[in-house]
């Protein structure tokens, strides 16, 4: 258990300190003049708001420190593992584990919306169901308003579960195709509260339908008879019936088409101010996730590799995954991209089964060094809420080189 | 003369609710080494378009038209022959690798299978130019791992080994279908990177189908964009990002977040895709355009030079001036 | 420029679709047009219902009741009792005398009765018992698939027969020993379909929500079974019906003065040498016909339910 030690360690200190600092993290939602934070406290916080690093300039950005005071969600340390199997084995061999979730501590504030980026077999879908609930966690915390909803028991742990809503990936899939529209999205609202009269449920059904874009009479019509964008926004539907307090999107867009991708992602967006929600944004776009988020998470093969607000992340990654990251998304604009100088990242993403020691990133990463092996690499905190799990962030990046190569040449 | 020359291409299709139009007269042709990108949503058509071309529509579907590849119309070829320029001229990439690998066989048997039917070489010589082949898609170890099978490779190898077998007999033709959507960024970076390297190397004409704009920003010279199974606006690649001038493509561009720009709100397309059983007998996009007028919903517009832009050719009635 | 269409566009838009009815097609009503666009099956589905309805009123026509014995026919079948409107014996006598329209009346419904209710079992027991044993998993699930392998693996009908001999032949016993082994397969393929729905996401949605899990499995695993299920069990009846009959043919089955197409075959088999073809030919008939209805509405139903199979 002594790398966990390490792990949790350096993340956690300057987590403490900042939370004695008299000017915590900016509370979310506060930049946009119509949102209203549903709890008095964050806007109470705004006014006494002193710039807490110099990078500050952004209208629509906030910022953040390394902790939260009152998160709504405190994840830490959360470990999840899979048994698995190999093919033929008998049935007393013991089965390897597969950690998909190796260690992940963040803090989300109410409101705020966080966007997890990462490629696939990162854990990041892993983590999204672990703090709805769906897959059990083995170690760590999920601090859900204060209490940790990882040691409860299934039954104590369905009362939560309203205030947990989840919007899945793919749009017909996630919704039962023997049901009508209305049945699934007053699902939640008859599991939770069995007593509200039908007429109830009724108008509220319709009333959320209209909030997000569908007609209000299409309620006794069936998933199939809907497109891809039309179905999820009955997957928004269903999760804001209880009118929860966090809402995870897990890659909510990326089965839908470009023109439709915006109307959804415009949709959430909204949506997540005016009801003064928490989120967690789940993507493997990083155009998106910026686009949605205040503050980023990057995973790579269950760990964190970096923690910024967007802005800040998009435009100075400090990590060299988020650097390669970046530089691989590719921009819809033929001058800017035939000018770009991309590190195209080499090789490929190691087995969950048999992770990299120490840093798990360093068989692929351009500025491995030998003691990259020896142990997991810090949590170094760079201010202004950019955390990095990189000693050696300072070196010139990826992208200077690239820079660099692109100006000579 | 075009190395493909598509005229006039209609695919049909008879299902339970009716005929469906999937392409409605699309014209284009490519050059020979050209890099060409067909661009839609889903129901575009794109795809069909590229399946009509192979002769592999599915078995409901029928094709009209010309496809004139290299001076004959493929339409018209008896399947022996179609199978046989299929197999030595074309070749195709589709987005899930494992829909065209043989996952019951080693990689080395499928390789040396089209070598020794087609190219009439031993077995031996097969493997060896397969081994070579692998090695031009820069898969690590080759020689030892082309006995392994389909599965045992990730995505990205699978996906790099489908290239090396589309490149197998040097067809003068690669159609790619969403090559790179199921993959990961990083990974679709170094297969475009691929792509690209394969085309100076070998000179072959390449046919993108994508629905992201970002990577045809990045490798093809010209661009077609498709809606409703007809063809919105074409023109290279450069000119048409910089100005398109058919509402459809700027809405599509003004509509993907780019990592290099803050933009608070996204601007939408509104509306759903189009219902291919009921597409508007005029211009499809007509329901969600916002310049839509008078002849739109039942007058199809032609392609014709855009007024201003000679190199972009637009399907609209609005006229350029307007739509920006 | 915003790229929304204006408010007029958006509202002539909108105003098409609120126009429009807002009943939901639901997959059921799909499933129906696209069986009823085949002609197999709905050819298969008029000769069932005509059997039923002979199966079940066709008692009201007949002259005589099935277990009055004519002695003055004894001996003189072959030539007496030949199917004849004037006698009012319309598909003749068997060898005891007896109405063989009414017999076969009477037979094809207890045929028909064994078949739907072996189904019937196989459809409830089977389809929860797999249901529940998919969506729990672990060790629930290994033990419920063992007892099922176990059961499966006695040779049942070595079983039915000891048990008809021990307690005796009825129609409870013969209900109940088919009835026993009927759900067993049926709870298999209603566990492998589970697990395919169990990993669908709206299955995880419901539980994510707080959905208590036999809700989850009446509410979104049952009813997505169903089609599969429904499938089955018409597929299931002439088997079951088969099984009766064979019991039958040997003696074992439906008890006199009770029949059921399997016995009257039986007798009329061997009674074909003495000239009475007619005792095979009717009840034959109609157990062909029934077999052959139920596997042409099976087939069409599955076309139907799972579109995408073919």
């Amino acid at each position: 258990m002594t790398d966990r030690k390490d792990e949790t360690k350096p993340h956690q200190a300057p987590g403490r300190d900042a939370a004695a600092d008299p000017t915590p993290g900016a509370p979310p939602a506060s930049g946009t003049p119509a949102a209203t934070p549903p709890s008095p406290e964050p806007a109470d916080v705004a006014h006494k708001d002193a710039p807490v690093a110099g990078e500050a300039e952004g209208t629509g950005t906030k910022q953040y420190t390394g902790a939260i005071e009152n998160p709504i969600l405190r994840v830490d340390d959360l470990r999840v593992a899979f048994d698995i199997r190999p093919r033929g084995a008998w049935p007393w061999t013991p089965s390897k584990k597969l950690h998909a979730v190796g260690g992940v501590s963040f803090d989300l504030a109410p409101g705020e919306s966080l966007g997890v980026v990462g490629e696939s077999g990162s854990g990041k879908s892993t983590l999204a169901r672990a703090i709805v609930g769906t897959i059990g966690s083995t170690g760590g915390r999920i601090e859900f308003e204060g209490e940790d909803l990882a040691s409860m028991s299934e039954r104590q742990r369905r009362a939560h579960r309203k205030d947990v809503q989840m919007v899945f990936q793919d749009p017909l899939a996630a919704l039962n195709p023997r049901m009508t529209v209305g049945d699934i999205i007053a699902e939640p609202l008859i599991t939770h509260e069995p007593k509200t009269p039908r007429k109830e449920v009724r108008r509220r059904v319709a009333e959320l339908m209209e909030r997000v874009g569908l007609l209000p009479n299409l309620v006794n019509r069936y998933p199939h008879e809907f497109s891809g964008g039309q179905c999820q926004r009955i997957g928004i539907a269903r999760a804001l019936i209880l009118k929860p307090k966090l809402l995870i999107c897990d890659e909510p867009v990326s089965a839908l088409d470009v023109s439709v991708q915006a109307q959804v992602v415009n949709l959430l967006k909204e949506l997540q101010r005016d009801m003064g929600l928490a989120m967690i944004f789940i993507a493997h776009d990083l155009s998106v996730v910026k686009h949605i988020s205040d503050r980023i998470v990057v995973m790579y093969l269950g760990r964190v590799m970096e923690v910024a607000p967007s802005k800040m992340l998009a435009t100075e990654p400090e990590h060299p995954y988020t650097q390669a990251l970046i530089a691989s998304v590719p921009i819809p604009d033929p001058v800017l991209e035939r000018q770009r100088q991309r590190p195209v990242l080499g090789g490929e993403l190691p087995s969950p089964m048999s992770p990299p020691s120490g840093c798990v990133f360093r068989t692929r990463c351009p500025k491995a060094k030998p003691d990259c092996a020896q142990g997991l690499p810090p949590m170094l905190d760079l201010g202004g809420g950019h955390r990095v799990a990189c000693p050696y962030h300072e070196e010139p990046s990826v992208l200077d080189a690239a820079r660099q190569s692109r100006r000579a040449g | 003369m075009a190395l493909l020359d598509i005229e006039d291409l209609r695919v049909t299709f008879t299902t339970g609710d009716g005929e469906v139009n999937a392409v409605n007269g699309v014209s284009f042709s490519v050059e020979e080494g050209e890099t060409l990108a067909i661009v839609g949503e889903s129901g575009s058509g794109k795809s069909q378009t590229a399946f009509a071309a192979m002769g592999l529509l599915a078995r409901n579907g029928r094709a009209t038209g010309q496809i004139r590849y290299d001076g004959r119309n493929l339409l018209d070829l008896k399947p022996r022959e179609l199978n046989r320029v299929r197999s030595e001229e074309i070749g195709m990439i589709f987005q899930d690798p494992m829909t065209s690998l043989n996952p019951y066989m080693r990689i080395s048997e499928q390789m040396a299978e089209v070598l020794t039917l087609h190219k009439g070489l031993s077995k031996k010589q097969a493997i060896d130019e397969a081994v070579q082949m692998l090695d031009a898609v820069k898969i690590p170890d080759a020689r030892n791992r082309i006995g392994m099978f389909p599965h045992e490779f990730s995505g990205g190898m699978r996906q790099r080994i489908m290239i090396a077998m589309a490149l197998l007999c040097r067809p003068r033709l690669l159609i790619a279908d969403e090559p790179t959507t199921a993959l990961d960024v990083t990974v679709q970076a170094q297969i475009m990177e691929l792509m690209a390297e394969i085309r100076q190397e070998f000179g072959t004409a390449i046919i993108l189908i994508t629905h992201d704009l970002g990577i045809v920003a990045d490798t093809c010279e010209r661009t077609l964009v498709m809606y409703g199974g007809q063809i919105m606006e074409k023109g290279p690649t450069e000119e048409l990002f910089e100005r398109p001038t058919h509402p459809y493509t700027l809405g599509l561009l003004r509509a993907v977040p780019r990592i290099d720009r803050d933009d608070e709100t996204l601007s939408t397309i509104a509306g759903e895709p189009p219902d291919m059983t009921r597409l508007p007998k005029g211009c499809p996009f007509t329901p969600r355009c916002a310049w839509a007028h008078g002849p739109c919903p039942t007058v199809r517009p032609d392609l014709a030079a855009a007024n201003g832009y000679p190199a972009l050719r637009r399907a609209c009635h609005a006229p350029v001036e307007e739509v920006k | 420029m915003s790229l929304n269409p204006d408010p007029d566009t958006a509202d002539r838009l909108l105003g098409a679709q609120a126009a429009a009815e807002v009943k939901g097609r639901s997959l059921w009503k799909d499933a129906r047009q696209r069986f009823m666009r085949n002609r197999a099956a709905v050819a298969g589905l008029v000769a069932l219902v005509l059997i039923c309805i002979f199966a079940f009123f066709g008692g009201f026509l007949a002259q005589y009741e099935p277990d009055y014995v004519d002695f003055s026919l004894i001996g003189a079948n072959a030539a007496q009792g030949v199917p004849s409107f004037e006698t009012g014996h319309y598909f003749g006598t068997d060898s005891s005398g007896r109405d063989l329209y009414a017999r076969t009346v009477q037979g094809t419904r207890i045929s028909l009765l064994v078949g739907i209710v072996g189904a019937g079992v196989a459809v409830i027991v089977g389809t929860l018992y797999g249901a529940i044993a998919g969506y729990t998993g672990g060790r629930t699930d290994g033990a419920m698939m063992r007892t099922v392998d176990i059961l499966m693996s006695v040779p049942y009908m070595f079983v039915l027969i000891l048990m008809l001999v021990i307690f005796g032949r009825s129609i409870l016993m013969l209900f109940i020993g088919i009835g026993l082994i009927s759900w067993l397969d049926m709870s298999r393929i209603a566990r492998g379909q589970t697990l395919t729905i169990k990993g669908k996401e709206f299955v995880e949605a419901a539980h994510a929500t707080g959905v208590r899990p036999m809700t989850i499995i009446l509410r979104h695993i049952v009813p997505n079974l169903l089609g599969l299920v429904i499938v089955y069990a018409t597929l299931l009846v002439p088997q079951m019906i088969i099984t009766e009959s064979f019991i039958s043919f040997l003696g074992l089955g439906i008890q006199e003065p009770n029949t059921s197409l399997g016995a009257l075959i039986s007798n009329g088999a061997s009674n074909m040498q003495y000239g009475v073809i007619w005792q095979l030919a009717f009840p034959l008939f109609f157990f062909v016909v029934t077999l052959f209805a139920f596997f042409f509405v099976g087939d069409g139903l599955r076309d139907a339910l799972d579109p995408k199979d073919r």
